[in-house]
This record gives structure tokens, sequence and C-alpha cells, in this order.
């Protein structure tokens, strides 16, 4: 169930962000996955395509800022959306404008409380692994926002299934 | 019958040829042999179910001892206060900050439940004498974990300098962590080795 519905929401912000950052595989992957989850998946709720070897292809805002330049960028907490960095707050606002909520006329605030949805998804996802750095580490904070920092220009720098596709064949 | 032969000579000989060169024939020589030949050797002692965990304790120790290349992590992870420290702090930090690993890192293979790590490829890094080792950890049902590691050639030895997951340089991390604690103790590093004493 959730899985459909996150099809649902993410198709048209990864289908326009792969395109804003020039990776065409990324756009056409994106339609390809819609169109074979929405007819041989049960309309999304078999998610076909990834056991077919597609797999998502997630792009933000965020990530297209980043590739268009902007890599440099303050580290802050948000409630809800946890660890973020401006690039990724102005590039949630662009993304707004590619979730299907605001076209079937959800205004702003039905987008938030989505997100602190998968805000809470989230955290329960990492909390074992936030657990053991709390636990072990000197500086929480520090070593958060570090690895946060890195991780996220680790994403914009690197594709990573292209990068291991092309690893594989070579 | 001995054109046959002669044919099969040829081919074999070309395929010497235009095969791709290699330019680590021996595995002692190649860097992701030796990644993939220490981890398998970590993993084969560390999560043997018979070793109590003080004795994996003192074989992660041995190993990372072997393996890691202890000082040149040490200088990096203390960052602008590496020059700042006397040699005494310096050498306390390298102690302290080693114990602190093991203690922190040993443990961790109890966690592991017979992923595999796989080989990619290696880069040269523009230092000839430092290698990028690329792996992939996968997973059963998950998505694979990528593994880099910052491999570096010390005479005769491949070392590790730096292990990357997800793109998240543990030795970069260390470092923010480390001049955090010690920019908030207003440059005391002494303050940031008691830390780790009291941490391992």
């Amino acid at each position: 169930m959730g899985n459909a519905v996150d099809n649902f929401f993410t198709t048209p912000q990864y289908f326009v962000n792969n395109l804003l950052q020039g990776k065409i595989g990324g756009a056409f992957n994106t339609v390809s996955r819609l169109v074979i989850n929405s007819t041989i998946g049960l309309g999304g709720f078999i998610d076909v395509a990834s056991k077919m070897g597609i797999q998502e292809r997630p792009e933000t805002f965020g990530d297209t800022l980043g590739v268009w330049g902007w890599k440099e960028s303050n580290y802050v907490q948000l409630p809800f959306k946890g660890p973020q960095t401006s690039r990724d707050i102005v590039g949630f606002i662009g993304d707004i404008f590619t979730d299907p909520l605001i076209f079937i006329g959800v205004p702003l605030w039905g987008n938030l409380v989505k997100t602190a949805g998968s805000a809470v998804d989230d955290r329960q996802e990492t909390l074992g692994v936030l657990e053991e750095i709390e636990k072990t580490s000197l500086d929480f904070y520090s070593s958060i926002r570090s690895m946060y920092i890195q991780k996220r220009a680790d994403e914009i720098e690197n594709d990573k299934i292209t990068n291991y596709q092309q690893y594989l064949e070579k | 019958m001995f054109s046959n032969r002669f044919v099969l000579i040829i081919f074999t000989a070309f395929l010497f040829i235009f095969s791709p060169k290699q330019h680590y024939a021996i595995a002692g020589d190649d860097p992701g042999v030796y990644v993939m030949e220490m981890t398998k050797n970590a993993i084969d002692t560390l999560t043997n179910q018979s070793t109590s965990q003080e004795e994996k304790e003192i074989k992660f120790g041995e190993l990372f001892d072997k393996n890691f290349d202890v000082p040149s992590i040490s200088r990096f992870v203390l960052g602008k206060y590496w020059k700042q420290a006397s040699i005494d702090q310096k050498k306390k930090f390298i102690k302290s900050f080693r114990n602190y690993i093991v203690k922190t890192y040993s443990s961790r293979f109890n966690e592991y439940t017979g992923e595999q790590l796989k080989l990619l490829n290696t880069e040269n890094e523009s230092n000839p004498k430092i290698f990028l080792v690329h792996t992939a950890l996968e997973r059963q049902d998950a998505p694979m974990i990528k593994v880099d590691w910052r491999i570096g050639k010390k005479k005769d030895r491949f070392v590790i300098l730096d292990i990357i997951i997800e793109g998240i340089s543990l030795a970069i991390t260390q470092r923010s962590e480390f001049v955090s604690v010690i920019d908030q103790n207003e440059g005391n590093i002494d303050q940031l080795i008691s830390m780790l004493i009291e941490k391992s």
C-alpha cells in the first residue's frame, strides 16, 4: 500500500528532476517504472519494476540545485524534517510543484503533513544506527552533521546506480 | 592435426598479447586483492562464535595495528590541531585514539549476518602510492552498500588510510568530531585525549 502511494507522489518529481539534471536515462527509467508498475504491477501495488532490475532513481530539486552548482550549503536541523541543508530546504519548496497533491487541489499544508509522516518513517528506519552513533561518539551533533553533509555531497556528485553498472561492465 | 594445434598456439599467443593489461599480476601486489583477503580474514576471526568478546577485541586490535596506518590517520583526524600538539600529546593521542577505535568497532562484527563483499574495481589516485578500491556489500533483500577503501602502499605492504561507506568517510567524520570537541574546549587537546580514554 505504501508503495503505491509513494510511487504516485514521487514519479513526477523524479522525472522532472532527472530531466533538469540532464539524466535522460534516469527520466526514462522513471517512466518505465510507472508504465510497468501501473500495468503488470496492478496499479502500482506491486513493485514489479524493481524485481525486473529497474530500480528507483530518486532525484529531488535539492539535488538539481547541487548539480547546477550550489555545492556548499549550510547544515540545519528542522523539526520533523531532521537534518537538512539550506539548499535542500529551497529544493523542498521546488518539489512541491512536482507533487501531484498540488494538482488535485491540496494546498501547501497537505504537503507539510505528508512530510511529517515520512519523517517518522525515516526516523524509525535509522533509530538503531543513530543510537549506536550516540553511544560511541564524543560529539553526536558534529558527527551527524559531518556524515550528513558528506552523504548529500556524494548523492549529488555520484549517480550510484549508473556508476556501479559501469564498474560491473569493466 | 598439426595445423589445428598451430592455430591453437597462435590463438593463445594473441590472447596474451591482446588481453587487457594486468597492472597487478601478483596477488600481493594488488590493493583490491589485499582488501578482499584482509576483510575475509577479519570476518573469519571476528565472527567466530566460540571466541569471547575480550579475545575478539584483542584480535581486532592486532588486525587494526597491522592493517591501518594509525600514525597517518591520527595526524589527519586531529586536523589543524596536529601542528599545535606537543610530541607528548601526539603520542598520547595516537595511543588513546587507537584504543577508542578498537573498543568501538570490535563489537560491530557481532551484527554481521553473512553479507558478501564484492570487489568492483581499483583506481589510482593522483599520488601513485594511493589507491581507491571500490567494493559493494551485498545484502539479502536490501540494496547493496557501497564501501570504498583508501589504500596506501608503504614500502612492501598495503595499509588502510580510510574507509568510505556510502560516500561517508570515517576519517573525515572522525576529524569533524575531534576538531569540534577541541574547539569547544578552547583548543585543549588533553581534554579530547581524556574523553577518548574514558570511552575505551
